[in-house]
């Protein structure tokens, strides 16, 4: 579905309930479902802004050819933000075709090369400046993955703790079959005394009181 | 106290834990670098993107002004010249109005003041790198074209009267230079004009309208030396706009260096740690691995 693959018992989709499972199967889920898609979606955002805010300079200015208002593109034009980061690459092939002049001036201009050179420092990516817009999603980015690897730590010693919760209860304690061996070693010397006992009483029956007879 | 029964399987967690960050640490070391991954970081990653956008727009900057030099250099020498040339004119012209010379004289005068008119025609020609340097936006074309066949010649400007500038990563706007129009041709002081005057006044063999184009000469001159002024300040601004350029890059790239440069001190000893750590671990295991049950039989 959609190019990603899901999870079916019979036929009901258990791939979200797999990913809100957590362990790792749950994770990589979350990643490939979750994270890695709104990274993708900024960097759709970033390609589609800069694609179209230059195309748009490049085609509001003259370019060496004396092309007004038409010298094209130089990123190809993205149809939609999706899939803009994927598809974006120059498209510009004769450098005659940058529109650096104002519109309608003089090939020594250099107002519309300036007006391009601007975007660098104007908010066109979602009210943010490019520069300052890839900067966040780096900072967002690293801090997801930060913040993942800090709660596989955190879990990781949780685990140990557990662990060691439950080899108190259940593992074998030295003390514990310490002091069983010493009962269970009373308890056969105990039961030999009986025997010896036993042997002692059998052994005076049967020499009528007389004890050396049969020892 | 109990024995725990998974000792092997919880010994190998955290040898694991140290491999990890052996591997860190070596990654540190070779490449010098604090900040291997953005995860490590994230806040560092972030500033070091916009040192990064920064310097590389430094770097841009004083790349454009050792090529924007050369076009204001030539139009500096070009205006210098033209000054020469207008002082000549001046003295030649103020010599013809003195009312001693014949008509001999001021025939010849009036050829020397031709000779200058074409060497200043040719001077407000002047082109760096193909690109004509008084044409304004219309680089392509030359800027100014003579018409001797009317009296008192003509000289059409066919370059406009745009502006060009550079714009600094600090935001400083710097004139980059004069339209022809403006030096060469304008209402006020029309010096390719004023010198056809000058030079129809004294070719018919007298000297008047000569004392009042010469004023106009003279003001002329004037103003061609008020705009070499701008030029030479944007010279001045330029080489003051690469230089701080140039400083903030060095300054930036300092602070990205302190920001992601590893300690390697600190990491040689952390790498000794963790491989003392990864020792002790693994003869820990290879200890308890030696022992068995059946060894007791």
């Amino acid at each position: 579905m959609n190019g990603v693959t899901h999870f079916y018992v019979g036929s009901t989709d258990i791939t979200s309930a797999l990913a809100s499972g957590g362990g790792q199967i749950g994770g990589l889920l979350t990643a490939r479902d979750q994270t890695i898609p709104t990274t993708l979606a900024s960097l759709d955002q970033l390609a589609y802004g800069i694609a179209t805010q230059v195309n748009s300079v490049n085609n509001a200015g003259t370019d060496l050819d004396g092309d007004n208002g038409n010298a094209g593109n130089i990123f190809n034009a993205p149809a939609q933000v999706a899939g803009s980061a994927q598809s974006m690459q120059v498209v510009l092939t004769d450098p005659n075709k940058i529109a650096a002049a104002g519109l309608g001036l003089g090939t020594g201009d250099g107002t519309n090369a300036v007006a391009a050179a601007n975007l660098a420092t104007q908010a066109v990516i979602n009210g943010q400046t490019p520069s300052n817009f890839y900067s966040n999603m780096v900072s967002t980015l690293g801090a997801a993955v930060s913040e993942t690897t800090i709660q596989g730590t955190e879990l990781s010693a949780s685990l140990t703790q557990l662990q060691s919760q439950r080899d108190s209860l259940s593992a074998v304690s030295l003390n514990e079959e310490a002091a069983s061996l010493q009962e269970f070693q009373r308890s056969y010397q105990a039961a030999s005394q009986v025997f010896t006992i036993l042997n002692s009483v059998y052994a005076s029956a049967l020499n009528l009181g007389v004890e050396t007879a049969v020892a | 106290m109990r024995v725990d029964p998974f000792f092997v399987t919880n010994l190998s967690v955290p040898l694991d834990q140290t491999q990890t960050a052996q591997q860190q640490l070596s990654e540190e070391l070779s490449s010098g670098l604090r900040v291997t991954s953005i995860g490590q970081d994230p806040v560092a990653a972030a500033q070091n993107v916009q040192l990064l956008n920064q310097i590389q727009r430094d770097d841009s900057f004083t790349q454009t002004t050792s090529l924007t030099q050369g076009l204001l250099q030539v139009t500096d020498s070009a205006l210098r010249s033209v000054v020469t040339q207008l002082n000549q004119a001046v003295g030649l012209a103020t010599e013809a109005n003195n009312g001693t010379l014949n008509a001999s004289d001021l025939k010849s005068i009036s050829n020397q003041l031709a000779g200058i008119r074409d060497e200043v025609l040719s001077l407000a020609n002047t082109s760096y790198q193909g690109q004509f340097v008084f044409g304004g936006s219309q680089t392509g074309s030359t800027p100014f074209t003579l018409d001797s066949t009317t009296t008192p010649a003509t000289v059409t400007y066919n370059g406009d009267g745009d502006v060009n500038t550079l714009v600094s990563p600090n935001g400083q706007s710097i004139q980059l230079n004069v339209p022809g129009n403006q030096v060469f041709a304008s209402s006020t002081a029309d010096v390719l004009g004023t010198l056809n005057n000058l030079i129809a006044d004294y070719a018919t063999g007298t000297a008047s309208g000569g004392v009042a184009d010469t004023a106009g000469l003279t003001s002329a001159l004037n103003f061609v030396s008020q705009q070499r002024v701008t030029i030479d300040n944007s010279i001045t601004r330029l080489n003051a706009a690469s230089g701080v350029a140039t400083t903030e890059a060095t300054q930036l790239t300092a602070v990205q260096t302190s920001l992601m440069q590893a300690d390697i001190a600190q990491v040689s000893t952390q790498l000794s740690l963790t491989q003392s750590q990864q020792s002790a671990l693994i003869s820990v295991i290879s200890a308890l691995g030696s022992g068995s049950l059946f060894d007791k039989l």
